[in-house]
């Protein structure tokens, strides 16, 4: 038998060929000193690929910690600013459609928004429930 | 060791302790899969920066009974692709031709029992995978250290599964060479 490619000796190496073409490449391998020394490379090779030596982790890593921590708390606050300008926009929506009052559907709509924005920003919002009440 | 899904509930719930954690946990293995990818210490420290800023904007919407390597692994290898691109040495494409060139098969070479048993070393090791193309390393680094299938580091790294099998051939190749030039200098 011809020696298998080089291809073909990584994949047995590292148990990624069918159990079929593996036990050809073994059989192989039993007559050929050649592919075997092949293996053997690979085989230590792919060990210590698998077992690396870690890098000393740079001091800097300290200081880049509290940057970041200060940047997550600055975009802890951003979001929930955005999540509170969202409460927000079924209220926008809905008095924007007041000058539609007079086409029926879109009025309807611009209601039905206004309402749930207010009551939205209601529950939420102690001051704007206390407007609306005195509105009331 | 905190667990992930105290990690993502403390972020989600905006305690500063659950964002201290995360790096505790998290920041080394960051820098360290970064510096494996790029093999350059301030790359792989602006890297880490990188994927934390990120996880700060996107861990506010993680699932958190997911695992949170693999979505930082990704983070990671993503931004070090964009690093490559945008920092240093263009595409992330290498041409085959040259990787063909250094990377004749080993066992062609000489007595076959001469090379039986290689008395190679850390250092060229480490050395060999300094000079391997990014890509290339990058994918031997996702193979043989985070375990991945050749589909997994395909989907990864946004390449075909037969370019990500031809990098890893080539490259163990010419680390085989690389070595065994080094043993015998």
């Amino acid at each position: 038998m011809r020696c298998p490619d080089d291809e073909l000796l990584q994949m047995f190496t590292e148990g990624e060929l069918a159990p079929a073409a593996g036990e050809i490449v073994k059989a192989h391998l039993r007559a050929c000193g050649r592919c075997q020394a092949a293996v053997a490379r690979y085989k230590q090779l792919f060990w210590d690929l698998e077992h690396p030596e870690e890098p000393p982790l740079p001091p800097e890593l300290v200081e880049q910690e509290q940057r970041l921590m200060r940047a997550w708390a600055q975009e802890h606050k951003a979001s929930v600013q955005r999540r509170r300008a969202l409460r927000l926009v079924p209220a926008w929506a809905g008095y924007s459609l007041l000058w539609t009052r007079y086409v029926p559907p879109v009025e309807r709509l611009g209601r039905f928004l206004s309402r749930t924005g207010r009551s939205l920003l209601a529950s939420r919002v102690p001051l704007a429930r206390r407007l609306l009440e005195r509105r009331r | 060791m905190a667990a992930d899904r105290d990690i993502v509930r403390l972020c989600q719930q905006g305690r500063p302790e659950g964002f201290a954690l995360l790096l505790e946990e998290y920041q080394g293995r960051v820098y360290r899969r970064a510096y494996s990818f790029l093999r350059h210490r301030e790359d792989a420290l602006d890297v880490t920066q990188e994927v934390f800023l990120r996880a700060a904007r996107a861990i506010g919407h993680f699932q958190s009974d997911r695992p949170l390597w693999p979505w930082l692994r990704q983070v990671t290898t993503r931004a070090c692709l964009n690093y490559i691109r945008d920092h240093r040495q263009g595409p992330p494409t290498v041409s085959l031709d040259d990787v063909q060139a250094q990377g004749e098969p080993a066992a062609a070479e000489g007595d076959p029992e001469q090379h039986a048993l290689l008395a190679w070393d850390r250092a060229m090791l480490e050395q060999a995978l300094a000079s391997l193309p990014t890509v290339q390393r990058m994918v031997v680094v996702l193979r043989h250290q985070e375990h991945l299938s050749y589909g997994e580091i395909a989907q990864l790294l946004d390449l075909p599964l037969g370019t990500v099998k031809t990098y890893l051939f080539r490259a163990r190749q010419a680390l085989i060479k690389a070595m065994q030039q080094g043993a015998v200098d």
